[in-house]
């Protein structure tokens, strides 16, 4: 709505018509500047900055067509009314054109049409100021959220850019074994992670795991999980060389460090190590869906397990089973937002489904990725985590 | 939040904790807190988790479930009575190794023999086994005829 006082400035020659269309406005309650000619009106307009100009058409010097002009040169937004005799339908077509709010026929029987052309136009330039306010504020706010944003995005992209330093080379080949995986987040950062490396020169490690939630607090656990295991290798060497542990004792020891730091977080993981000179495998699930698939001679079978996840119980403890690792094979871990990609309407059917799919895919990561169709996936509701080790697969 | 709700209700000294539906939880850990303003409130003998109308279950909420564990045996020296009938969340309850840490019954009826292998709790056998049996009815009890007695553990959290 308009301001009920608002400032009006009346320019007319004709000072008997002037002056009662300014008592009539005055009496309505709006506050009237008047001119004599255009160019005095100018100087009142550019002095007073009137909310409306109520203007003649006909008038010496600077006519009304011209004020108008001048007035929209000016980048006011300040409605002009036009005023005139009876005159020709061009002046009210080229007024309007102009771009005066409204064109109004001498002599006004009736001064309420004029009043209320007055509020009209005061309306609408209220509506248009309002109007632009908002549309202005609204720019202004999408600016920022989008420069707020960019900040996120970049900030995210930053702890990914972390995030994957910390993952191992992949693939990575060591005396025969090779390692490879493939982690996609369903946000910026994951809560899944892997990692393999080196234990000393008879042993390779290896683990997968999947905090709970996702996201960036997932993923801050999955830096602790990094560190834990890291620390636990270096500090377990007595001169130069680490002791037998089992898979077991590591998720133990991961299970307490999590607990004690009170994150709310807990994980589900497998872990595991090749002993090179016995060829065993030792492994150890930590609450772990689904169960890693053994892949040999174009066979493939879930390997067996369970334990509670880490970083739940403090009283969890964990056990350990043993494996002979044929001579060809394939080890595929795999982190739950698998089960997202897997067909079948029951976990029982994707369980089902999933050493078949290992088969199809030939026991490799990229057979995987193909049969999977993981260059291709749209937004994941969970995060997905691929960790294939082999050895002499045809 | 999700589609699925969580309700709870109390009747003769066994709370119940009913999941209906999706229960994502990613964003909404604060849970655990009501779960906790609720037990030190109340006092119960035992503790009953109805997962017969279950959908799915995140891991964060799997992670609130532990808690209840933990807690149960704190409070009451034995474990919380999972009941599922939902033979995916069966599988995924047996995965996580929670068998260990709920008596999980997996029946929709009471049924005393079902209950032959639960796990070593602070109370004998017996007791146990009384008490999953009793928790179970009068969860059953409470699902036919007394649905009101539940209300939203959300909104609780909302008004704490």
């Amino acid at each position: 709505m308009h301001n009920p006082s608002a400032k009006l400035l009346i320019i007319d020659d004709d000072e008997v018509v002037r002056a009662s269309l300014a008592a009539y406005l005055e009496d309505s309650g709006f506050s009237v500047r008047q001119a004599s000619n255009g160019l005095q009106g100018l100087q009142v307009f550019e002095q007073d900055r009137p909310d409306l100009v109520i203007c003649d058409l006909r008038m010496p010097q600077v006519d009304g067509l011209e004020l108008i002009r001048r007035i929209s040169e000016l980048e006011a937004e300040t409605p002009v009314i036009v005023v005139s005799g009876a005159g020709v339908m061009n002046d009210a077509v080229e007024a309007l054109r102009l771009g005066a709010a409204d064109y109004l026929i001498k002599p006004l029987e009736d001064l309420a049409v004029l009043e209320h052309s007055v509020r009209r136009a005061l309306d609408r330039a209220a509506l248009r100021v309002e109007n632009r306010r908002y549309r202005e504020k609204l720019e202004a706010a999408n600016r920022e959220l989008q420069a707020s944003l960019h900040l996120l995005q970049e900030d995210q992209n930053a702890g990914r850019q972390v995030q994957m330093n910390m993952l191992p080379v992949t693939p990575w080949e060591v005396d025969g074994l090779r390692f490879a995986h493939q982690i996609i987040p369903s946000l910026y950062l994951s809560g899944d992670f892997v990692d393999y490396f080196r234990v000393d020169e008879r042993r390779v490690a290896f683990y997968l795991a999947d905090v709970s939630g996702h996201g960036a607090s997932s993923a801050f656990v999955t830096v602790l999980l990094k560190f834990m295991t890291t620390r636990l290798l270096y500090e377990s060497r007595r001169n130069g060389l680490l002791p037998e542990f089992k898979p077991s004792e590591v998720l133990g020891h991961i299970n307490r460090g999590l607990i004690n730091c009170k994150l709310g977080k807990h994980v589900t993981m497998l872990g595991g190590v090749i002993d090179e000179e016995s060829g065993k495998l030792t492994y150890s699930i930590g609450g772990h869906l689904p169960l890693p698939v053994l892949y040999s001679e174009g066979k493939a079978s879930y390997l067996t397990g369970k334990g509670l996840p880490v970083g739940l119980f403090e009283e969890a403890s964990y056990d350990d089973r043993m494996i002979d690792l044929p001579s060809s094979f394939s080890l595929t871990l795999l982190s739950d937002g698998i089960l997202d990609l897997l067909p079948g309407d029951t976990l029982k059917d994707k369980e089902a489904a999933l050493p078949e799919m290992v088969c199809e895919a030939g026991g490799s990561l990229d057979g995987l990725r193909r049969v999977f169709g993981l260059a291709s996936l749209g937004e994941m509701p969970d995060d997905i985590a691929l960790l294939v080790l082999s050895r002499n697969l045809a | 939040m999700s589609t699925g709700k969580i309700q709870f209700a109390e009747q003769d000294g066994t709370f119940v904790l009913k999941f209906v539906g999706e229960i994502r939880l990613t964003l909404c850990s604060a849970l655990d807190a009501t779960i906790e303003k609720i037990f030190s409130a109340l006092n119960f003998s035992a503790i009953v988790i109805d997962l017969t109308e279950t959908q799915s279950i995140d891991s964060t909420t799997l992670g609130l479930l532990a808690k209840l564990s933990i807690l149960s045996r704190q409070k009451i020296g034995l474990l919380p009575t999972v009941v599922t009938t939902h033979p995916d969340i069966t599988r995924l309850l047996q995965s996580m190794g929670f068998d260990q840490v709920f008596n999980i019954v997996g029946t929709p009826v009471p049924c005393p023999e079902c209950l032959e292998d639960l796990p070593p709790q602070d109370q004998t056998e017996d007791v146990v086994r009384t008490k999953v049996l009793e928790a179970h009815r009068i969860l059953m009890g409470l699902n036919e005829s007394n649905r009101e007695a539940f209300h939203d553990l959300v909104s609780a959290l909302e008004r704490s």
